[in-house]
Protein backbone atom coordinates (compact mmCIF):
# COMPACT_ATOMS: atom_id res chain seq x y z
CA UNK A 1 0.00 0.00 0.00
CA UNK A 2 3.22 2.43 0.88
CA UNK A 3 3.60 3.55 -2.68
CA UNK A 4 -0.15 3.00 -4.03
CA UNK A 5 -1.92 6.48 -3.37
CA UNK A 6 -5.58 4.97 -2.93
CA UNK A 7 -7.34 3.30 -0.33
CA UNK A 8 -9.74 0.48 -1.33
CA UNK A 9 -12.98 2.73 -0.37
CA UNK A 10 -10.92 5.51 -2.84
CA UNK A 11 -11.08 3.04 -5.36
CA UNK A 12 -14.46 1.95 -5.31
CA UNK A 13 -15.42 5.23 -5.26
CA UNK A 14 -13.69 5.59 -8.40
CA UNK A 15 -14.88 2.58 -10.45
CA UNK A 16 -18.45 4.01 -9.30
CA UNK A 17 -17.67 7.32 -10.79
CA UNK A 18 -17.21 5.59 -14.16
CA UNK A 19 -19.13 2.84 -14.23
CA UNK A 20 -16.89 -0.36 -13.97
CA UNK A 21 -17.57 -3.07 -11.36
CA UNK A 22 -13.55 -4.13 -10.95
CA UNK A 23 -10.26 -2.61 -11.62
CA UNK A 24 -10.16 -6.49 -13.87
CA UNK A 25 -12.71 -5.14 -16.07
CA UNK A 26 -10.38 -2.39 -17.42
CA UNK A 27 -8.48 -5.01 -18.62
CA UNK A 28 -10.27 -7.39 -20.32
CA UNK A 29 -9.51 -6.28 -23.88
CA UNK A 30 -6.42 -7.80 -23.41
CA UNK A 31 -6.80 -11.76 -24.70
CA UNK A 32 -7.21 -14.46 -21.80
CA UNK A 33 -4.07 -15.94 -22.75
CA UNK A 34 -1.63 -12.89 -22.44
CA UNK A 35 -3.32 -11.95 -18.93
CA UNK A 36 -0.99 -12.76 -15.95
CA UNK A 37 -3.26 -15.09 -13.79
CA UNK A 38 -0.85 -15.48 -10.85
CA UNK A 39 1.81 -13.33 -8.73
CA UNK A 40 5.37 -12.94 -10.50
CA UNK A 41 8.17 -15.52 -9.91
CA UNK A 42 10.16 -13.09 -7.91
CA UNK A 43 11.16 -13.09 -4.32
CA UNK A 44 8.92 -11.27 -1.83
CA UNK A 45 8.90 -7.55 -1.29
CA UNK A 46 11.65 -5.86 1.09
CA UNK A 47 10.88 -2.95 3.41
CA UNK A 48 13.28 0.03 3.20
CA UNK A 49 15.81 -1.18 5.93
CA UNK A 50 16.31 -4.10 4.25
CA UNK A 51 16.36 -2.60 0.65
CA UNK A 52 19.17 -0.19 1.92
CA UNK A 53 21.05 -2.27 3.90
CA UNK A 54 20.83 -4.92 0.44
CA UNK A 55 22.46 -1.99 -1.71
CA UNK A 56 24.85 -1.24 0.95
CA UNK A 57 26.42 -4.89 1.51
CA UNK A 58 26.47 -4.50 -2.72
CA UNK A 59 28.61 -1.50 -2.66
CA UNK A 60 30.50 -2.57 -0.05
CA UNK A 61 31.79 -5.21 -2.43
CA UNK A 62 33.61 -2.32 -4.58
CA UNK A 63 37.06 -2.14 -3.86
CA UNK A 64 37.91 1.03 -2.60
CA UNK A 65 41.53 3.19 -1.30
CA UNK A 66 43.00 3.32 -5.03
CA UNK A 67 44.40 6.16 -6.37
CA UNK A 68 43.65 6.13 -10.10
CA UNK A 69 45.49 8.05 -13.06
CA UNK A 70 43.00 6.85 -15.35
CA UNK A 71 40.97 9.54 -17.47
CA UNK A 72 40.08 9.02 -21.53
CA UNK A 73 37.02 10.32 -21.45
CA UNK A 74 35.72 10.81 -17.90
CA UNK A 75 37.29 12.43 -15.34
CA UNK A 76 37.77 13.11 -11.63
CA UNK A 77 37.42 16.33 -10.52
CA UNK A 78 36.23 18.27 -7.20
CA UNK A 79 32.47 18.66 -7.06
CA UNK A 80 30.82 20.69 -4.71
CA UNK A 81 28.41 19.42 -2.21
CA UNK A 82 25.90 22.40 -3.12
CA UNK A 83 25.62 20.58 -6.55
CA UNK A 84 24.30 17.70 -5.62
CA UNK A 85 21.77 18.97 -2.67
CA UNK A 86 20.19 21.60 -5.38
CA UNK A 87 19.65 18.81 -8.33
CA UNK A 88 18.35 16.70 -5.35
CA UNK A 89 15.79 19.18 -5.02
CA UNK A 90 12.29 17.35 -6.12
CA UNK A 91 10.72 19.97 -8.57
CA UNK A 92 13.93 19.50 -10.18
CA UNK A 93 14.40 15.47 -9.61
CA UNK A 94 10.75 15.04 -10.52
CA UNK A 95 9.97 17.21 -13.08
CA UNK A 96 8.85 16.07 -16.57
CA UNK A 97 10.43 17.18 -19.92
CA UNK A 98 9.76 20.73 -20.70
CA UNK A 99 7.09 20.76 -22.87
CA UNK A 100 4.77 22.90 -21.61
CA UNK A 101 6.61 26.16 -20.94
CA UNK A 102 3.79 27.55 -18.25
CA UNK A 103 4.58 25.06 -16.00
CA UNK A 104 8.59 24.29 -16.66
CA UNK A 105 10.11 28.01 -16.17
CA UNK A 106 12.87 26.63 -13.90
CA UNK A 107 13.81 23.73 -15.97
CA UNK A 108 13.40 25.91 -19.02
CA UNK A 109 15.27 29.06 -17.58
CA UNK A 110 18.07 26.57 -16.15
CA UNK A 111 18.66 25.06 -19.73
CA UNK A 112 18.58 28.45 -21.36
CA UNK A 113 21.82 29.46 -19.00
CA UNK A 114 23.65 26.02 -19.66
CA UNK A 115 23.48 26.95 -23.48
CA UNK A 116 24.64 30.39 -22.70
CA UNK A 117 27.93 29.31 -21.04
CA UNK A 118 28.43 26.65 -23.44
CA UNK A 119 28.74 29.25 -25.99
CA UNK A 120 30.53 31.06 -23.41
CA UNK A 121 33.31 28.16 -23.32
CA UNK A 122 33.37 26.72 -26.66
CA UNK A 123 33.50 30.20 -28.85
CA UNK A 124 30.55 29.26 -30.39
CA UNK A 125 27.41 31.10 -31.06
CA UNK A 126 24.97 28.17 -30.38
CA UNK A 127 24.21 25.25 -28.02
CA UNK A 128 21.49 23.06 -27.47
CA UNK A 129 19.99 21.77 -24.53
CA UNK A 130 22.41 18.65 -24.36
CA UNK A 131 22.76 15.05 -25.68
CA UNK A 132 23.36 11.44 -23.80
CA UNK A 133 27.13 12.11 -24.04
CA UNK A 134 30.41 12.88 -25.26
CA UNK A 135 30.38 10.09 -28.09
CA UNK A 136 26.95 10.54 -29.24
CA UNK A 137 27.12 14.41 -29.35
CA UNK A 138 30.15 13.59 -31.69
CA UNK A 139 28.20 11.31 -33.70
CA UNK A 140 25.48 13.76 -34.38
CA UNK A 141 27.72 16.56 -35.20
CA UNK A 142 28.91 14.22 -38.27
CA UNK A 143 25.22 13.19 -39.23
CA UNK A 144 24.77 17.14 -39.35
CA UNK A 145 27.56 18.03 -41.29
CA UNK A 146 26.52 15.31 -43.98
CA UNK A 147 22.51 16.80 -43.72
CA UNK A 148 24.95 20.37 -44.13
CA UNK A 149 27.10 19.80 -47.15
CA UNK A 150 25.14 16.90 -49.18
CA UNK A 151 28.33 15.06 -48.65
CA UNK A 152 29.08 11.40 -47.40
CA UNK A 153 32.54 10.82 -46.30
CA UNK A 154 34.22 11.67 -43.48
CA UNK A 155 37.63 11.75 -42.25
CA UNK A 156 38.68 11.38 -38.72
CA UNK A 157 41.53 11.28 -36.89
CA UNK A 158 42.75 7.92 -35.30
CA UNK A 159 43.68 10.74 -32.22
CA UNK A 160 40.15 10.73 -31.54
CA UNK A 161 39.02 8.77 -28.52
CA UNK A 162 38.65 5.02 -29.80
CA UNK A 163 35.21 4.18 -28.20
CA UNK A 164 33.85 7.80 -29.41
CA UNK A 165 35.04 6.45 -33.06
CA UNK A 166 33.16 2.95 -32.54
CA UNK A 167 29.96 4.69 -31.78
CA UNK A 168 30.35 6.76 -35.55
CA UNK A 169 30.85 3.53 -36.87
CA UNK A 170 27.58 1.95 -35.54
CA UNK A 171 25.36 4.83 -36.76
CA UNK A 172 27.33 5.35 -40.55
CA UNK A 173 27.57 1.62 -41.18
CA UNK A 174 23.71 1.56 -42.41
CA UNK A 175 23.85 5.33 -43.15
CA UNK A 176 25.71 5.02 -46.20
CA UNK A 177 28.75 7.44 -44.49
CA UNK A 178 32.07 6.20 -45.34
CA UNK A 179 34.50 7.10 -42.68
CA UNK A 180 38.36 7.26 -43.66
CA UNK A 181 40.75 7.73 -40.63
CA UNK A 182 43.55 9.58 -40.44
CA UNK A 183 46.82 9.11 -38.44
CA UNK A 184 49.08 10.63 -36.31
CA UNK A 185 52.94 12.25 -35.87
CA UNK A 186 55.77 11.96 -33.85
CA UNK A 187 53.70 15.37 -31.78
CA UNK A 188 50.48 13.17 -31.02
CA UNK A 189 48.37 15.60 -33.36
CA UNK A 190 46.61 14.35 -36.51
CA UNK A 191 48.99 13.55 -39.10
CA UNK A 192 48.76 17.05 -41.02
CA UNK A 193 50.72 15.58 -44.37
CA UNK A 194 48.65 12.70 -44.89
CA UNK A 195 45.42 14.76 -44.16
CA UNK A 196 46.81 16.73 -47.36
CA UNK A 197 47.03 13.79 -49.56
CA UNK A 198 43.45 12.63 -49.06
CA UNK A 199 40.58 13.45 -51.52
CA UNK A 200 38.37 15.85 -50.35
CA UNK A 201 35.86 15.53 -52.99
CA UNK A 202 32.97 13.44 -51.31
CA UNK A 203 33.86 14.69 -47.27
CA UNK A 204 31.87 16.42 -45.58
CA UNK A 205 33.59 16.37 -42.23
CA UNK A 206 37.30 16.54 -40.83
CA UNK A 207 36.91 15.32 -37.63
CA UNK A 208 39.10 15.91 -34.21
CA UNK A 209 39.76 16.03 -30.88
CA UNK A 210 41.01 18.31 -28.76
CA UNK A 211 43.24 17.88 -26.36
CA UNK A 212 42.50 14.57 -28.32
CA UNK A 213 42.79 11.00 -27.25
CA UNK A 214 46.40 11.28 -26.06
CA UNK A 215 46.12 14.54 -24.48
CA UNK A 216 47.47 16.93 -26.80
CA UNK A 217 46.04 20.11 -28.16
CA UNK A 218 45.20 20.28 -32.31
CA UNK A 219 45.63 23.10 -34.40
CA UNK A 220 41.98 23.74 -34.41
CA UNK A 221 42.52 27.25 -37.05
CA UNK A 222 44.92 25.50 -38.96
CA UNK A 223 42.65 22.30 -39.13
CA UNK A 224 39.63 24.76 -40.15
CA UNK A 225 41.38 26.08 -43.04
CA UNK A 226 42.15 22.52 -44.35
CA UNK A 227 38.29 21.40 -44.16
CA UNK A 228 37.59 24.68 -45.22
CA UNK A 229 40.11 25.10 -48.44
CA UNK A 230 38.15 21.35 -49.63
CA UNK A 231 34.76 22.38 -48.73
CA UNK A 232 34.09 20.54 -45.59
CA UNK A 233 33.41 21.28 -41.97
CA UNK A 234 35.34 20.88 -38.95
CA UNK A 235 34.02 19.09 -36.36
CA UNK A 236 36.15 19.01 -32.92
CA UNK A 237 35.21 16.83 -30.04
CA UNK A 238 36.51 17.79 -26.20
CA UNK A 239 35.91 14.86 -23.97
CA UNK A 240 37.80 17.26 -20.98
CA UNK A 241 35.76 20.22 -20.67
CA UNK A 242 38.28 21.63 -17.99
CA UNK A 243 40.07 21.98 -20.73
CA UNK A 244 38.56 24.94 -21.86
CA UNK A 245 39.32 26.81 -18.44
CA UNK A 246 42.54 27.95 -20.25
CA UNK A 247 43.10 26.10 -23.79
CA UNK A 248 41.69 28.82 -26.61
CA UNK A 249 38.02 27.66 -27.45
CA UNK A 250 37.94 25.83 -31.02
CA UNK A 251 35.88 28.69 -32.31
CA UNK A 252 37.06 28.22 -36.08
CA UNK A 253 35.36 24.90 -35.59
CA UNK A 254 32.11 24.59 -37.70
CA UNK A 255 30.42 22.01 -34.17
CA UNK A 256 31.75 21.18 -31.50
CA UNK A 257 30.99 18.08 -29.48
CA UNK A 258 31.59 18.02 -25.83
CA UNK A 259 31.50 15.49 -22.80
CA UNK A 260 30.68 18.12 -20.00
CA UNK A 261 30.92 15.32 -16.88
CA UNK A 262 34.18 17.14 -15.67
CA UNK A 263 31.15 19.95 -14.82
CA UNK A 264 29.81 18.99 -11.60
CA UNK A 265 28.57 15.40 -12.67
CA UNK A 266 30.89 12.22 -10.55
CA UNK A 267 32.23 9.85 -12.82
CA UNK A 268 29.36 6.80 -11.56
CA UNK A 269 31.25 4.07 -13.52
CA UNK A 270 30.60 5.73 -16.88
CA UNK A 271 27.36 7.03 -17.19
CA UNK A 272 24.84 8.77 -16.98
CA UNK A 273 26.83 11.99 -18.70
CA UNK A 274 25.90 15.25 -20.31
CA UNK A 275 26.63 15.40 -24.16
CA UNK A 276 26.98 19.21 -25.73
CA UNK A 277 26.96 20.09 -28.94
CA UNK A 278 27.96 23.67 -29.86
CA UNK A 279 27.48 25.24 -33.58
CA UNK A 280 27.39 28.25 -35.71
CA UNK A 281 24.58 30.66 -35.91
CA UNK A 282 23.68 29.61 -39.12
CA UNK A 283 23.59 26.06 -38.69
CA UNK A 284 20.79 26.34 -36.18
CA UNK A 285 18.34 24.42 -38.16
CA UNK A 286 20.25 21.02 -38.30
CA UNK A 287 21.32 21.20 -34.56
CA UNK A 288 19.85 17.95 -33.23
CA UNK A 289 17.57 18.02 -30.30
CA UNK A 290 15.84 21.13 -28.97
CA UNK A 291 16.85 24.41 -28.03
CA UNK A 292 15.57 26.99 -25.10
CA UNK A 293 15.22 30.51 -25.78
CA UNK A 294 14.22 33.91 -24.25
CA UNK A 295 10.58 34.71 -24.99
CA UNK A 296 7.96 37.56 -23.85
CA UNK A 297 4.76 37.08 -23.10
CA UNK A 298 1.44 39.18 -24.20
CA UNK A 299 2.39 41.66 -21.34
CA UNK A 300 6.34 41.70 -22.53
CA UNK A 301 7.25 39.81 -19.58
CA UNK A 302 10.16 37.40 -19.86
CA UNK A 303 9.91 34.00 -19.82
CA UNK A 304 11.78 30.82 -21.56
CA UNK A 305 10.41 28.64 -24.01
CA UNK A 306 11.41 25.44 -26.61
CA UNK A 307 12.08 27.46 -28.96
CA UNK A 308 13.46 24.83 -31.72
CA UNK A 309 12.73 20.97 -31.58
CA UNK A 310 12.75 19.03 -34.88
CA UNK A 311 12.97 15.48 -32.61
CA UNK A 312 11.24 12.58 -34.35
CA UNK A 313 8.02 13.61 -31.97
CA UNK A 314 7.24 16.61 -32.96
CA UNK A 315 7.84 16.68 -36.98
CA UNK A 316 7.82 13.97 -39.93
CA UNK A 317 10.43 11.21 -39.38
CA UNK A 318 12.29 11.80 -42.07
CA UNK A 319 12.97 15.53 -41.53
CA UNK A 320 13.97 15.24 -38.28
CA UNK A 321 17.52 15.98 -37.37
CA UNK A 322 18.18 13.17 -34.89
CA UNK A 323 15.90 10.43 -33.06
CA UNK A 324 17.76 11.46 -30.33
CA UNK A 325 14.33 11.65 -27.99
CA UNK A 326 15.60 13.42 -24.60
CA UNK A 327 18.06 15.90 -23.23
CA UNK A 328 20.32 14.80 -20.35
CA UNK A 329 18.49 17.85 -18.40
CA UNK A 330 19.41 17.03 -14.63
CA UNK A 331 22.94 16.36 -15.68
CA UNK A 332 23.13 19.45 -17.65
CA UNK A 333 21.62 21.40 -14.84
CA UNK A 334 24.09 19.88 -12.78
CA UNK A 335 27.01 21.25 -15.20
CA UNK A 336 25.09 24.69 -15.15
CA UNK A 337 25.47 24.60 -11.55
CA UNK A 338 29.16 23.70 -11.35
CA UNK A 339 29.98 26.19 -13.85
CA UNK A 340 28.43 28.98 -12.30
CA UNK A 341 29.74 28.04 -8.63
CA UNK A 342 32.92 28.02 -10.43
CA UNK A 343 32.75 31.17 -12.11
CA UNK A 344 35.48 33.27 -14.34
CA UNK A 345 38.22 32.98 -11.72
CA UNK A 346 37.64 29.49 -10.45
CA UNK A 347 37.54 28.22 -13.86
CA UNK A 348 40.87 29.33 -14.26
CA UNK A 349 42.29 28.45 -10.82
CA UNK A 350 41.14 24.59 -11.96
CA UNK A 351 42.29 24.40 -15.47
CA UNK A 352 45.81 25.72 -14.08
CA UNK A 353 46.09 23.23 -11.85
CA UNK A 354 45.21 20.90 -14.13
CA UNK A 355 48.13 21.88 -15.57
CA UNK A 356 50.36 22.30 -12.75
CA UNK A 357 49.37 19.19 -11.56
CA UNK A 358 50.12 17.51 -14.97
CA UNK A 359 53.14 19.07 -15.27
CA UNK A 360 54.76 17.36 -11.90
CA UNK A 361 53.69 14.19 -12.69
CA UNK A 362 55.07 13.80 -16.33
CA UNK A 363 58.34 15.29 -15.10
CA UNK A 364 58.80 13.11 -12.48
CA UNK A 365 57.85 9.60 -13.92
CA UNK A 366 60.25 11.13 -16.81
CA UNK A 367 63.19 10.70 -14.30
CA UNK A 368 62.84 6.90 -14.43
CA UNK A 369 65.13 5.04 -16.16
CA UNK A 370 63.51 4.12 -19.94
CA UNK A 371 60.04 6.38 -19.43
CA UNK A 372 60.03 9.44 -21.92
CA UNK A 373 57.32 10.98 -23.12
CA UNK A 374 55.77 9.49 -26.36
CA UNK A 375 54.66 12.61 -28.53
CA UNK A 376 56.01 15.68 -28.83
CA UNK A 377 53.00 18.12 -28.82
CA UNK A 378 51.31 20.24 -25.74
CA UNK A 379 49.59 18.58 -23.11
CA UNK A 380 47.16 19.65 -20.64
CA UNK A 381 45.95 17.03 -17.63
CA UNK A 382 46.34 13.99 -19.72
CA UNK A 383 49.77 12.41 -21.42
CA UNK A 384 51.07 9.35 -22.94
CA UNK A 385 54.26 7.96 -21.85
CA UNK A 386 56.45 5.22 -23.09
CA UNK A 387 57.35 2.45 -20.71
CA UNK A 388 60.37 0.15 -21.26
CA UNK A 389 57.99 -3.07 -20.29
CA UNK A 390 54.25 -3.79 -21.28
CA UNK A 391 51.79 -1.20 -19.30
CA UNK A 392 49.42 -3.85 -18.80
CA UNK A 393 52.33 -5.84 -16.83
CA UNK A 394 53.15 -2.30 -14.91
CA UNK A 395 49.64 -2.28 -13.89
CA UNK A 396 49.62 -5.61 -12.77
CA UNK A 397 52.28 -4.69 -10.29
CA UNK A 398 50.96 -1.48 -9.63
CA UNK A 399 47.46 -2.94 -8.36
CA UNK A 400 49.25 -4.70 -5.27
CA UNK A 401 49.89 -1.24 -4.37
CA UNK A 402 46.47 0.15 -5.30
CA UNK A 403 47.61 2.21 -7.61
CA UNK A 404 45.70 2.34 -11.03
CA UNK A 405 47.98 3.03 -13.32
CA UNK A 406 48.84 4.42 -16.83
CA UNK A 407 45.94 3.13 -19.25
CA UNK A 408 47.06 0.62 -21.55
CA UNK A 409 46.16 2.44 -25.33
CA UNK A 410 47.81 -0.76 -26.63
CA UNK A 411 44.19 -2.21 -26.79
CA UNK A 412 43.38 0.51 -29.04
CA UNK A 413 46.65 1.00 -30.90
CA UNK A 414 47.74 -2.50 -31.39
CA UNK A 415 51.16 -1.42 -31.99
CA UNK A 416 51.53 0.61 -28.78
CA UNK A 417 51.62 -1.57 -25.86
CA UNK A 418 54.63 -0.60 -24.35
CA UNK A 419 52.98 3.14 -23.88
CA UNK A 420 50.05 4.53 -21.60
CA UNK A 421 47.79 7.52 -20.89
CA UNK A 422 48.38 8.88 -17.76
CA UNK A 423 45.59 11.64 -16.11
CA UNK A 424 46.42 13.92 -13.50
CA UNK A 425 43.73 16.15 -11.77
CA UNK A 426 42.94 18.49 -9.22
CA UNK A 427 42.07 15.89 -7.01
CA UNK A 428 45.14 14.09 -6.94
CA UNK A 429 48.03 15.01 -3.98
CA UNK A 430 51.34 15.49 -4.75
CA UNK A 431 52.25 12.46 -2.30
CA UNK A 432 50.01 10.03 -4.91
CA UNK A 433 51.73 11.26 -7.83
CA UNK A 434 54.96 10.50 -5.91
CA UNK A 435 54.68 7.37 -4.93
CA UNK A 436 53.55 6.47 -8.26
CA UNK A 437 56.41 7.98 -10.14
CA UNK A 438 58.58 5.49 -6.76
CA UNK A 439 56.33 2.29 -7.47
CA UNK A 440 56.89 2.38 -11.41
CA UNK A 441 60.61 2.71 -10.58
CA UNK A 442 60.27 0.18 -8.48
CA UNK A 443 58.45 -2.41 -10.85
CA UNK A 444 61.06 -1.21 -13.44
CA UNK A 445 64.25 -2.14 -11.55
CA UNK A 446 63.10 -5.54 -10.64
CA UNK A 447 63.94 -8.17 -12.64
CA UNK A 448 61.12 -10.03 -15.14
CA UNK B 1 -10.04 28.44 -12.47
CA UNK B 2 -10.27 31.67 -14.31
CA UNK B 3 -10.66 35.13 -12.78
CA UNK B 4 -14.17 35.93 -14.34
CA UNK B 5 -15.56 31.89 -13.54
CA UNK B 6 -14.92 32.82 -9.80
CA UNK B 7 -17.87 32.92 -7.56
CA UNK B 8 -18.21 34.95 -5.05
CA UNK B 9 -18.58 32.75 -2.38
CA UNK B 10 -14.75 31.39 -4.09
CA UNK B 11 -12.86 34.97 -3.38
CA UNK B 12 -13.80 34.61 0.29
CA UNK B 13 -12.63 31.26 0.56
CA UNK B 14 -9.84 32.68 -1.22
CA UNK B 15 -9.37 35.31 1.36
CA UNK B 16 -9.26 32.97 4.08
CA UNK B 17 -6.55 30.65 3.08
CA UNK B 18 -2.80 31.61 5.15
CA UNK B 19 -0.54 32.54 2.26
CA UNK B 20 2.68 31.18 1.49
CA UNK B 21 6.07 33.03 2.64
CA UNK B 22 6.79 33.51 -1.10
CA UNK B 23 4.43 33.00 -3.61
CA UNK B 24 5.94 32.59 -7.68
CA UNK B 25 3.32 33.70 -9.82
CA UNK B 26 5.59 35.18 -12.41
CA UNK B 27 8.40 34.93 -13.93
CA UNK B 28 10.88 37.36 -11.70
CA UNK B 29 13.72 35.50 -11.44
CA UNK B 30 16.80 37.12 -13.79
CA UNK B 31 19.35 35.43 -15.43
CA UNK B 32 22.73 34.13 -13.29
CA UNK B 33 24.54 36.69 -15.47
CA UNK B 34 22.55 39.56 -14.19
CA UNK B 35 23.47 39.20 -10.55
CA UNK B 36 27.28 38.26 -11.77
CA UNK B 37 30.42 40.97 -9.84
CA UNK B 38 33.89 40.98 -10.70
CA UNK B 39 35.60 39.06 -7.87
CA UNK B 40 32.89 36.81 -6.67
CA UNK B 41 33.05 32.96 -6.72
CA UNK B 42 30.85 30.12 -5.17
CA UNK B 43 33.80 27.27 -5.02
CA UNK B 44 37.71 26.95 -3.70
CA UNK B 45 40.10 24.29 -4.12
CA UNK B 46 42.92 23.50 -1.75
CA UNK B 47 46.19 25.20 -2.37
CA UNK B 48 48.27 23.87 -5.09
CA UNK B 49 50.85 21.43 -3.85
CA UNK B 50 52.87 21.04 -6.80
CA UNK B 51 54.80 24.35 -8.32
CA UNK B 52 52.81 26.96 -10.27
CA UNK B 53 53.36 26.47 -14.55
CA UNK B 54 53.51 29.13 -16.60
CA UNK B 55 50.59 28.14 -19.39
CA UNK B 56 51.98 30.23 -22.02
CA UNK B 57 55.06 28.55 -22.19
CA UNK B 58 53.81 24.71 -21.71
CA UNK B 59 51.23 24.98 -24.28
CA UNK B 60 52.22 27.82 -26.67
CA UNK B 61 50.66 31.22 -26.39
CA UNK B 62 48.97 30.52 -29.64
CA UNK B 63 47.12 27.74 -27.75
CA UNK B 64 45.86 29.28 -24.45
CA UNK B 65 43.08 31.67 -23.88
CA UNK B 66 42.28 35.15 -22.13
CA UNK B 67 39.40 34.59 -19.28
CA UNK B 68 36.26 33.04 -20.53
CA UNK B 69 34.15 36.02 -21.66
CA UNK B 70 30.41 36.46 -19.88
CA UNK B 71 30.79 33.65 -17.51
CA UNK B 72 29.49 34.57 -14.37
CA UNK B 73 30.81 35.72 -10.99
CA UNK B 74 28.86 34.69 -8.18
CA UNK B 75 28.81 33.57 -4.26
CA UNK B 76 27.65 30.29 -2.88
CA UNK B 77 24.75 31.61 -1.48
CA UNK B 78 23.55 33.24 -4.66
CA UNK B 79 23.64 30.17 -6.73
CA UNK B 80 21.77 28.20 -3.81
CA UNK B 81 19.00 31.27 -4.27
CA UNK B 82 18.64 31.43 -7.59
CA UNK B 83 18.63 27.45 -8.40
CA UNK B 84 15.70 27.20 -5.53
CA UNK B 85 13.95 29.73 -6.53
CA UNK B 86 13.74 28.57 -10.24
CA UNK B 87 12.86 25.31 -8.86
CA UNK B 88 10.04 26.79 -7.23
CA UNK B 89 8.69 27.47 -10.94
CA UNK B 90 8.47 23.94 -12.11
CA UNK B 91 5.63 21.48 -11.94
CA UNK B 92 6.64 17.75 -10.74
CA UNK B 93 5.72 14.34 -9.39
CA UNK B 94 6.14 15.42 -5.99
CA UNK B 95 3.89 18.42 -6.78
CA UNK B 96 1.36 16.55 -7.95
CA UNK B 97 -0.03 14.07 -10.80
CA UNK B 98 1.36 14.12 -14.28
CA UNK B 99 -1.41 12.93 -17.11
CA UNK B 100 1.57 13.44 -19.79
CA UNK B 101 4.82 11.23 -20.23
CA UNK B 102 2.98 8.10 -18.59
CA UNK B 103 5.71 5.97 -19.37
CA UNK B 104 8.42 8.11 -17.13
CA UNK B 105 6.48 10.14 -14.87
CA UNK B 106 5.68 7.33 -12.13
CA UNK B 107 6.61 8.23 -8.42
CA UNK B 108 10.47 6.58 -7.57
CA UNK B 109 10.37 5.54 -4.18
CA UNK B 110 12.89 7.92 -2.24
CA UNK B 111 14.85 4.61 -0.79
CA UNK B 112 15.90 3.46 -4.43
CA UNK B 113 17.10 7.25 -4.80
CA UNK B 114 19.01 7.31 -1.30
CA UNK B 115 20.64 3.60 -2.42
CA UNK B 116 21.74 5.00 -5.86
CA UNK B 117 23.75 7.64 -4.50
CA UNK B 118 25.91 4.73 -2.58
CA UNK B 119 27.38 4.15 -5.71
CA UNK B 120 28.41 7.90 -6.26
CA UNK B 121 31.54 8.67 -4.94
CA UNK B 122 31.40 11.80 -2.11
CA UNK B 123 33.49 15.08 -4.09
CA UNK B 124 36.36 14.52 -1.88
CA UNK B 125 40.07 14.89 -2.55
CA UNK B 126 42.36 11.98 -1.95
CA UNK B 127 44.19 12.73 1.28
CA UNK B 128 45.45 9.38 2.55
CA UNK B 129 48.79 8.11 0.88
CA UNK B 130 49.54 5.76 3.75
CA UNK B 131 53.14 5.24 4.52
CA UNK B 132 52.79 1.83 4.82
CA UNK B 133 51.67 1.63 1.32
CA UNK B 134 54.75 3.58 0.49
CA UNK B 135 57.16 0.81 2.60
CA UNK B 136 55.11 -1.99 0.72
CA UNK B 137 55.77 -0.60 -2.92
CA UNK B 138 59.56 0.06 -2.06
CA UNK B 139 60.57 -2.70 0.17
Amino acid sequence: MRYLPKSPSERREMLDAIGVATVDELFQTIPEKFRLRGPLNLPGPLSEPEIIDYFKARAAENSSGYTSFLGAGIYSHLRSVVTDALIQRGEFLTSYTPYQAEISQGTLEAIFEFQTLICQLTGQEVANASMYDGSTALTEAVLMAERLTSRHAILIARTVHPEYRQVLQTYARHLGITIREIGFSSTGQIDRAALAQESFADVAAVVVQSPNFFGVTEEISQLAEVAHAGGALLVDGITEAVSLGIVKPPAEADIVAMECQSFGVAPSYGGPHVGVIATRDKFVRQLPGRLAGQAFDAEGRRGFVLTLATREQHIRREKATSNICTNEALFALAATIHMTLLGKQGLRELAEQNLAKARFARAELEKIPGVRRAFSGPTFNEFVLEFPRSVKMINAALLRDKIIGPLAIGTAYPDQTKRGLVCVTETMPRAEIERLASCIKHILETPV
Amino acid sequence: MSESLKTEQDSALEADKIKKARRHVSQNEGLIFEKSAPGKRGIEFPPLDVPAVDAARELGKENIRAEVEGFPEVSEIEVVRHFTRLSTWNYAIDLGMYPLGSCTMKYNPASMNSSRALTVSPPSIRTNPSSCRKAACES
